[in-house]
């Protein structure tokens, strides 16, 4: 995982991605913030083990500044489905940092909630899990590990990787009137009691279509979420309540807007061609998730007509866009 | 009059999502199951109207539950769509078109396929 990576706003696509997929680098997961008053954004990213020192170059020769890290043998661990249930992704990440295992990132996608963590904290990770959940699939951990893809399958879902010259993905979904909250954390630990605000939260029938956090400077984690229009005041009061000493800065309203395809991490350069277009169209991007297969994107309400219009004419998603209540 | 019934089975969550809600907008109800062994056990809970089942899956794969379902007498008769990453694409891979109608499934969509088309091919089967 490569993360903390402050640049000017709207040079993601220049300075992050462009590189990236110039190399053909896939990217497993990507989290993206603009960190408004202050004018830089921030990413970070993992890779496939065997590009990630490919990744770490790139990102050190085309950033801005000093501040990149790199982070090896780090696992991503995914959850689903969440159905934007705040009960499960805060449960979720309270389970975690509960266990004291550190978290580098989290990034949510429609249907899953993703959690970057380092590689010899996976096995554990997973029996907290399995502690604190119920899966109907898998009753014990041994029955997840004996569900994962032999090698010889892995080796198929490789064969059919492909490009194509208008990128297709199923559909393009927007959703509007949400709220955009950003919190920076003093460190990882403080995770377990956002995580207890989130649940509580949850209690009051919220749902909660977008989550990131990556590292930030100083130690900091840079938590951004959106929720439907809730009530600015009681969220405050509840993320105070948990988080005394943290500030939460609102922006309302703002949109969101999915891109799902199949095996996002497999094809390279699907981010790059969404933030390039973006950027082109002058939409601020404010947060960027990628993770499992979609992207999230949160853009400012008065974007979306402009951004939805672009993205139809850059991706092949060749159904009506829909747009979510 | 009762909403068809229609089961999507996919280790994509985000896919069985995006698909779940494309067909739940045309006013059918959708169940969920993210694996073979899981879309088994769903479907001996409520017999579908329709199946959306994904090729490669862990712990069972599509063509192994739709040659299961299509030998069973009791399960023969449910409508398969199966969907899979690899169509024309890729022409050498082992999952073929070909392959994908000798499970007897009804019919076949490539991934990233056309959610227009997904739609249609699942009204089609229900009809």
């Amino acid at each position: 995982m490569v993360s903390s990576f402050p640049s000017p706003p709207n040079r993601l696509g220049a300075n992050v991605l462009g590189p990236l997929a110039h190399n053909q680098i896939n990217l497993t997961f990507l989290t993206y913030v603009a960190r408004s008053p202050e004018p830089e954004g921030i990413a970070a990213f993992c890779t496939a083990g065997a590009t990630g020192d490919a990744g770490y170059t790139l990102a050190k020769t085309h950033g801005s500044a000093n501040e990149v890290q790199f982070h090896k043998d780090t696992c991503i661990l995914t959850l689903f489905p969440h159905d934007k249930r705040l009960e499960i992704i805060g449960n979720f990440i309270y389970s975690l940092s509960r266990a004291k295992i550190l978290l580098y990132g989290l990034a949510s996608s429609s249907a899953a909630i993703s959690a970057v963590l380092p590689g010899k904290a996976k096995h554990r990770a997973v029996q907290i899990l399995f502690q604190r959940f119920a899966f109907s699939g898998y009753a014990t951990p041994r029955d997840f590990y004996a569900a994962q893809i032999l090698p010889e399958q892995a080796l198929r879902e490789v064969v059919a990787v492909y490009q194509e010259k208008v990128i297709k993905v199923y559909c393009i979904v927007d959703q509007p009137d949400l709220e955009l909250w950003e919190l920076a954390l003093p460190s990882a630990t403080a995770l377990e009691d956002l995580a207890l605000s989130l649940i509580a939260l949850g209690d009051r029938d919220s749902k909660l279509p977008f989550l990131i956090a990556l590292p930030g400077p100083e130690g900091r984690l840079l938590l951004t979420f959106t929720l439907v229009k809730h009530g600015a005041p009681e969220v405050e009061n509840i993320l105070h309540s948990h988080l005394p000493g943290v500030t939460a800065r609102r922006q309302a309203p703002v949109a969101a807007i999915f891109l799902h395809g199949p095996h996002f991490g497999d094809r390279y350069g699907i981010a790059d061609t969404l933030v390039k277009t973006l950027e082109k169209a002058q939409v601020q991007l404010l947060a960027l998730s990628c993770t499992v297969s979609s992207i999230s994107a949160i853009i400012r309400q008065g974007d979306l007509a402009r951004a939805v219009q672009v993205l139809g004419e850059t991706f092949e998603a060749q159904y009506e866009y829909i747009s979510k209540p | 009059m009762a909403k068809k019934y229609v089961l999507i089975v996919d280790d994509d969550p985000d896919l069985v999502e995006t698909v779940a809600m494309l067909l739940e907008s045309k006013g059918y109800e959708v169940g969920k199951a993210y694996d073979g062994l899981e879309g088994e056990e769903s479907i001996k809970k409520r017999r579908p109207d329709a199946l959306v089942l994904d090729v490669m899956m862990p712990r069972k794969d599509g063509y192994k539950l739709c040659k299961e379902l299509k030998a069973d007498p009791s399960t023969r008769a449910i409508p398969v769509l199966l969907l899979t990453a690899v169509g024309e694409a890729v022409p050498t891979t082992t999952y073929t078109h070909r392959e994908g109608m000798s499970t007897e499934a009804e019919d076949y969509l490539a991934k990233p396929v056309d959610a227009a088309t997904l739609v249609e091919a699942v009204e089609r089967l229900i009809t």
